[in-house]
């Protein structure tokens, strides 16, 4: 018995560790949040047009918004 | 309870309190008067913010946080603050500032009577692939070798050549950051090497430079960028405050 689900075990976690870093990366907050002051950077040296500037930042805010509901959603779901 | 907390700019030397006009970031409808806390001759250069409130590194708020730092900045030295530092009131600025008074003093002397100048220098070419395989025999020997038979390059020949190209990019761009570095040496304190973004990038500097010495670094820019080849585009910006030159942890929250 210990033999055959051990291995399982530590398999599954992998899978969970793998999910949970990609979920990570798709859900960074600070990650999103420097990229804003990033292109703000540009925008301020001159690198980018007021244009896309606007569009890279309603893109941004567009994941900061999505990273909150998911957080949200995550905590419903805990909380249950 | 509804209590009304203090968004961080920068730190300052100051006596008495120093008024910097309504040109802080939005707080209850209107810009926040920008002033400062004091203790033991240091000030914090604050406007009123609630700590509940969502503060996120948009526009409307990197503006007035950068235009604040630049208003600073004409009268005196600043260690500017990274955006979205928040303070519950105004005894925890004091007693942090308490607390890291020896820190504080030393990066303040670090960069006083100086500003941040920002140098990037870019590779202006089509393909930066052909431009690298072109300034280096080896690369090119290889590339011929690889693509010049009848045969189809296996995948193994291919990712050699990719290492042996991302190779010699990263060494092309140590080589001439470190001479674009020699160069700058006497007219700069301080200088810090950013990883450079985007792979046409060659370098992506900061400079810690006397304020007075301004104009003679801008010289010092065309000159360098003259004995440059013409594919080699030099870009600089600032003055900045002196945000890649003081190495300072409040313990803070940034965010909240």
């Amino acid at each position: 018995m210990g033999i055959i689900s051990s291995p399982m075990r530590g398999l599954f976690r992998i899978f969970r560790e793998v999910a949970d870093r990609a979920e990570a990366e798709m859900y960074d907050e600070d990650a999103v949040k420097a990229e804003l002051m990033a292109t703000y950077r540009q925008l301020e040296e001159g690198a980018i047009t007021e244009e896309a500037f606007a569009e890279r930042e309603a893109e941004l805010v567009e994941r900061l918004d999505e990273i909150d509901r998911h957080r949200k959603g995550k905590g419903k779901r805990g909380a249950a | 309870m509804a209590t009304t907390g203090r968004y961080l700019y920068g730190l300052i030397r100051a006596k008495e309190d120093v008024e910097f006009g309504a040109i802080g970031l939005e707080h209850d409808g209107s810009r926040g008067r920008v002033h400062t806390v004091l203790v033991d001759s240091m000030g914090a250069v604050v406007s009123d913010f609630s700590p509940r409130e969502r503060l996120l590194p948009l526009r409307k708020n990197l503006e007035p946080h950068n235009q604040v730092l630049k208003e600073v900045m004409r009268a005196t030295t600043v260690i500017p603050m990274t955006f979205g530092h928040v303070a519950r009131s105004d005894e925890e600025i004091r007693k942090t500032l308490r607390r890291h008074r020896a820190a504080i003093t030393a990066q303040l002397e670090r960069v006083t009577g100086a500003v941040e100048m920002g140098l990037k220098v870019k590779w202006d070419v089509d393909s930066i692939y052909d431009y690298i395989v072109g300034v280096d025999p080896e690369l090119a020997a290889l590339r011929d070798q690889i693509f010049g038979r009848s045969t189809a390059p296996s995948a193994n020949e291919k990712m050699e050549l990719g290492k042996l190209f991302e190779d010699r990019l990263n060494r092309e761009r140590d080589e001439q950051t470190d001479r674009v570095l020699e160069m700058f040496q006497q007219s700069v304190r301080e200088a810090k090497v950013n990883a450079p973004k985007g792979e046409k990038m060659v370098m992506d500097l900061a400079f810690l430079v006397d304020r007075d010495a301004q104009k003679a670094f801008e010289e010092r820019v065309y000159q360098v960028a003259g004995a440059f080849p013409a594919e080699y585009v030099f870009d600089y910006s600032g003055p900045w405050a002196p945000f890649h030159f003081v190495d300072l942890d409040l313990g803070l929250d940034a965010e909240n």
